[in-house]
């Protein structure tokens, strides 16, 4: 049979990985020892990611991109808070980062928390605001900003309202972070809004429904906020919202009520959101897709209901880590469209 | 005898590539505790996976059992918790009693 170099006239390039290779390309994979072809998915699927180090859940924080990003706070075991950091009684932390293929732990957080409002564009660079911390004198939600910076985690500027289960979106230096229980509670949840630049925070116009737990999708200047729960005892909701950088205006509703969605960078019109654990919307194991103007129901995850999962992720793609159980597992989204590595194989 | 829908089995997920995109496509996947897997029945793309996973293959009422004792442990650390982080009005972040699973095939 014919080599390839003999039809094409060359040899397929030799690499260790994809990185400057383009879409159509043949390559062989000298690391793997396989042909590889660098195409683009069909639709819309979850595969496995890398497996944390430590079993997380309570929607850790996550800031960057599904290939390079970290995940911080949740709730860790509390039957096992040594010799982990933790901000007390089983919440966490636990800081790590994600190359697309495995998890490392960094430096943990200075203040424990879990309900957190995270921003960041890789796993260099993220901030970790509000949240829901527990101690000796009881359960506080907070105002405390944290910023990660490769390296180690640095106590920022606080913001102007104290809130945890609150929603947001951005980098690191332009976010913004909405709603959540102000106070800490059921039926506490509020429409304050605020605003990120990096240093300071700044008071922003509040949104158009009062919710905690809710959805977000987006940047500081395009976002959309959905879902959530309100009232005691909770009712989950279906609201939607819009945000561009200045405003909020309301947004088709959901197609059922979900409350605990993920809050990632993905694009306000090609929104994705996953994950959750209550609400009507179900299954909740399939992520819900909001083009601008109306949600479907998307793919499906291997994981029964992805509550308490870590999202982080934008239009390039998103990860769901952790969640459930105090589970490790990782869960990657590629759109329809989106850039994979096929691996050739003869039959 | 009834058709069977989905057939299981137990594997461990090492993490990348366990499921690949192209995977996740042709087939329904679903995880339970136990590391007890549910795949398609009767498709050669899920025994294919099944294989190239190294797992085993139960029968339902063996998965079921596999699910059940995991439950129960996880259930028994739950009502351990001290009874502030299983207060009704807390939030979210309190973890809710995991609850029974039942297969189906």
């Amino acid at each position: 049979m014919a080599e390839y170099r003999e039809i094409q006239g060359t040899a397929v390039q030799s690499l260790a990985s994809n990185t400057g290779t383009i879409k159509g390309q043949i390559w062989y994979d000298n690391v793997n020892g396989a042909f590889k072809l660098e195409s683009v998915t069909t639709v819309e699927a979850w595969a496995s990611g890398g497996n944390r180090n430590n079993g997380i859940t309570s929607q850790p924080g996550g800031g960057g991109t599904a290939t390079d990003t970290l995940s911080f706070g949740g709730a860790q075991p509390p039957s096992n808070p040594a010799p982990i950091p933790s901000g007390g009684s089983g919440y966490s932390a636990l800081s790590e980062s994600y190359d697309g293929s495995a998890w490392t732990v960094t430096n943990p957080l200075n203040n424990g928390r879990s309900g957190i409002v995270a921003f960041g564009a890789s796993s260099a660079s993220s901030i970790a605001a509000n949240g829901y911390a527990d101690s000796p004198g009881g359960v506080f939600y907070l105002n405390s900003t944290e910023g990660f910076d490769g390296s180690s985690w640095t106590n920022l500027n606080n913001s102007n309202t104290n809130k945890e289960g609150a929603t947001g979106s951005g980098i690191q230096n332009a976010g913004f972070a909405c709603t959540g229980a102000q106070p800490h509670g059921a039926g506490n949840e509020g429409t304050a809004n605020e605003t990120w630049d990096g240093t300071c925070w700044t008071t922003a116009n509040a949104t158009t429904f009062a919710t905690q737990r809710a959805g977000s999708a987006g940047t500081l200047g395009a976002a959309v906020i959905a879902g959530g729960q309100s009232g005691y005892p909770q009712s989950y909701l279906s609201t939607a919202a819009e945000w561009d950088g200045t405003c909020w205006s309301s947004a088709t509703s959901l197609p059922g009520t979900r409350a605990g969605m993920s809050k990632t960078r993905s694009p306000q019109v090609a929104a994705v959101m996953f994950g959750g654990y209550a609400g009507s919307a179900t299954p909740l194991f399939r992520n819900l897709n909001y083009d601008g103007a109306a949600w479907t129901t998307g793919a499906t995850m291997a994981r029964p209901g992805a509550d308490g999962a870590g999202a982080s992720g934008d239009s390039s793609g998103l990860i769901a880590a952790g969640g459930g159980n105090y589970i490790t597992t990782t869960e990657e989204y590629l759109g329809a469209g989106a850039p994979v590595t096929q691996t050739l194989t003869t039959t | 005898m009834a058709h069977k829908t989905y057939q299981y089995c137990v594997a461990t997920n090492w993490g990348k590539g366990f499921i690949t995109h192209n995977d996740a496509v042709k087939l329904e996947f679903r995880s339970f505790p136990g590391n007890v897997w549910r795949v398609n029945a009767h498709n050669q793309d899920a025994n294919k996976w099944v294989a190239g996973v190294n797992g085993t293959h139960k029968t339902l009422s063996e998965a079921q059992a596999i699910v059940d004792a995991e439950v129960t442990q996880a259930q028994a650390d739950w009502d351990a918790l001290p009874a502030d982080q299983k207060a009704p009005t807390a939030g979210f972040e309190l973890i809710s009693r995991p609850t029974d699973i039942t297969l189906t095939e």
